[in-house]
């Protein structure tokens, strides 16, 4: 190994991790000196990736207030030495952190306020793409309706919700007192997409997420139907109307960005 | 003869990049002011992290900016002093920007900024050695051959200084654009900032610097801890920055110049005043200033 490279292993070793065997490469007049001069590399680094992740969690630092989210913001840093080009994704991995490690997993609502407001950001730059319009859609023949198999938007996103997580977004976007937890009656989900630049979310109906999920996972519109009857006790003509109901809300809000036609060749 | 004088000496390709005058960093806060107001900015600079996305909002902005006025792009993440593998992911996501936003040219940071596969997102200083130079030039003839363009290097504040250096922050800039043949960025903050950090007079540093590969010059405020002053871009350009201005404008001649900020961004309008500040002086320092050089690259 090289002298740049071994001092460049001691040189981050004493930032990340505290290693001070760095201290002897340093000039300056004495050890004070040099600890004063390194210190600043040592917080500046922690700051940094402490200020990139309140970007990113605003909601979960205002729930879990300013000293306590430093807690945990550097135990996901010292947990975690940032692996990424892009300041942008340091925060991937906050949710599974805080549902895994031992000091934050019994407040589960911690992983699923950092989880909505991560999918808030992939929405914010998610790929472009253009949203179908009513137009386009009104242009298939009758025929044709059961085979057609929609594209999801890049930036649409459903997220499982077992607790009060909108409640506490609304609260904190607002300036109000931030609700405590309270978990959910049932699951629920909340989907996260984008239109025209700017990031929205919304919950859903249990047949409306069942509606999405088999619709995106590549089933023909005829057979989301018929998955939807059976899966929410309807019949057929309920579940075609119902569907096509949803459909429209769904063009309108932009979550699709288009559909082939299912070929039964 | 044109042709003996040829021989004599070997043609230099010249590659003189306009000088785009009086810039801003492009942020977030003012897109909407930037394109409602026109302000009286000659071109803007993005960061280029922050457009290596897929798509929204940010590619969107830029975008519309660029149709008004010419960017440039600044990164921050190249890490061409680490002894890691160059990041071709990076790169190819750089050379992408690039080709989308046409950008008048290109810089990043004479540093590192993590190795062993790590990232401390902080702009880490290089020991002044043969060795680094030789590093360091390699890689940006690699950069500069992968954007098929060449590429602005800036001067990094700096807090320490290694026993191993062998020669002086200068000296080692020198030697590298010499040896890559790149163009440089002087931040004539960092410069007044590691002069204060280090003990060394920034004059001296302006002097011996290869004014004709210096493309752009970059302004910002900092934090003065007393014993040490910390690189913080979240304050005004400070008296004796402005002085250092005009001296570097009076050796070199006019060179585009922007403000960074950073932290604590204010309206618009004041950094487009504090803006206006930098024409005034380098409008008096261009009156006593040596002619303006091309930027020279040699064939």
């Amino acid at each position: 190994m090289t002298f740049l490279a071994e001092l460049q292993g001691r040189f981050q070793r004493y930032i990340v991790h505290s290693d001070d065997a760095v201290t002897r490469d340093i000039a300056g007049p004495n050890d004070a000196y040099r600890e004063e001069r390194l210190l600043i590399y040592y917080r500046a680094y922690r700051l940094r990736l402490i200020a990139a992740l309140a970007v990113d969690y605003p909601t979960l630092k205002a729930y879990v207030d300013e000293t306590r989210f430093e807690q945990l913001a550097t135990a996901y840093i010292e947990a975690r030495p940032s692996i990424v080009r892009n300041l942008r994704w340091f925060g991937d991995a906050m949710s599974g952190f805080l549902r895994n490690d031992p000091r934050f997993s019994s407040e589960p609502i911690l992983a699923e306020l950092t989880e909505f407001e991560w999918a808030q950001g992939l929405a914010f730059d998610a790929a472009d793409a253009k949203q179908l319009g009513f137009d386009e859609l009104a242009s298939v023949a009758a025929d044709h309706w059961p085979q057609l198999r929609f594209v999801a938007h890049p930036s649409m996103q459903l997220l499982a919700s077992q607790w009060n997580v909108v409640a506490i977004w609304h609260a904190q976007r607002d300036g109000k007192k931030l609700p405590p937890a309270s978990s959910l009656e049932q699951l629920g989900t909340i989907a996260v997409w984008r239109k025209d630049y700017k990031t929205y979310f919304r919950t859903l109906d249990r047949d409306e997420a069942c509606l999405w999920r088999t619709l995106v996972s590549g089933a023909a519109f005829s057979e989301a139907c018929s998955r939807l009857a059976t899966e929410m006790g309807m019949d057929e003509a309920g579940a075609a109307q119902r569907a096509a109901q949803l459909l429209r809300s769904w063009v309108d809000e932009g979550w699709i960005q288009g559909f082939d036609i299912v070929s039964h060749d | 003869m044109a042709g003996d004088e040829n021989l004599a000496c070997p043609p230099l390709q010249l590659m003189q990049f306009q000088n785009l005058g009086f810039g801003l960093g492009l942020r977030t806060a003012h897109y909407e002011d930037i394109l409602a107001s026109h302000p009286r900015v000659d071109w803007f600079e993005a960061l280029s992290e922050n457009y290596m996305v897929r798509g929204g909002k940010p590619l969107h902005y830029l975008e519309r900016v660029r149709a008004e006025y010419p960017v440039v792009l600044h990164g921050v993440s190249l890490s061409i002093g680490g002894t890691g593998p160059l990041d071709l992911e990076y790169l190819q996501a750089l050379r992408t920007l690039v080709d989308r936003v046409e950008p008048s040219w290109v810089s990043d940071h004479l540093c590192w900024t993590g190795t062993a596969r790590q990232n401390t997102h902080d702009l880490l200083p290089l020991p002044y050695t043969e060795e680094a130079v030789e590093h360091v030039a390699s890689r940006i003839l690699q950069v500069q051959d992968f954007l098929r363009r060449p590429i602005l290097i800036e001067n990094v504040s700096s807090y320490v200084n290694f026993n191993q250096s062998e020669m002086t922050e200068w000296e080692f800039i020198n030697q590298i654009a010499e040896r890559a043949d790149c163009l440089l960025l002087l931040d004539v903050n960092n410069v007044y900032v590691s002069g204060f950090n280090h003990g060394f007079d920034p004059h001296e540093f302006i002097d011996a610097l290869p004014a004709q590969r210096i493309q752009q010059i970059h302004l910002a405020g900092h934090s003065n801890c007393g014993t040490h002053i910390i690189d913080t871009h979240d304050a005004p350009v400070i008296d004796e920055v402005w002085k250092l201005y005009g001296y570097t404008i009076e050796a070199i001649g006019p060179v585009a110049t922007m403000i960074e900020r950073d932290d604590h961004i204010p309206e618009l309008a004041t950094l487009v005043s504090e803006l206006d500040q930098a024409r005034e002086v380098a409008r008096k320092a261009t009156r006593i200033a040596a002619p303006a050089q091309p930027a020279i690259r040699s064939a």
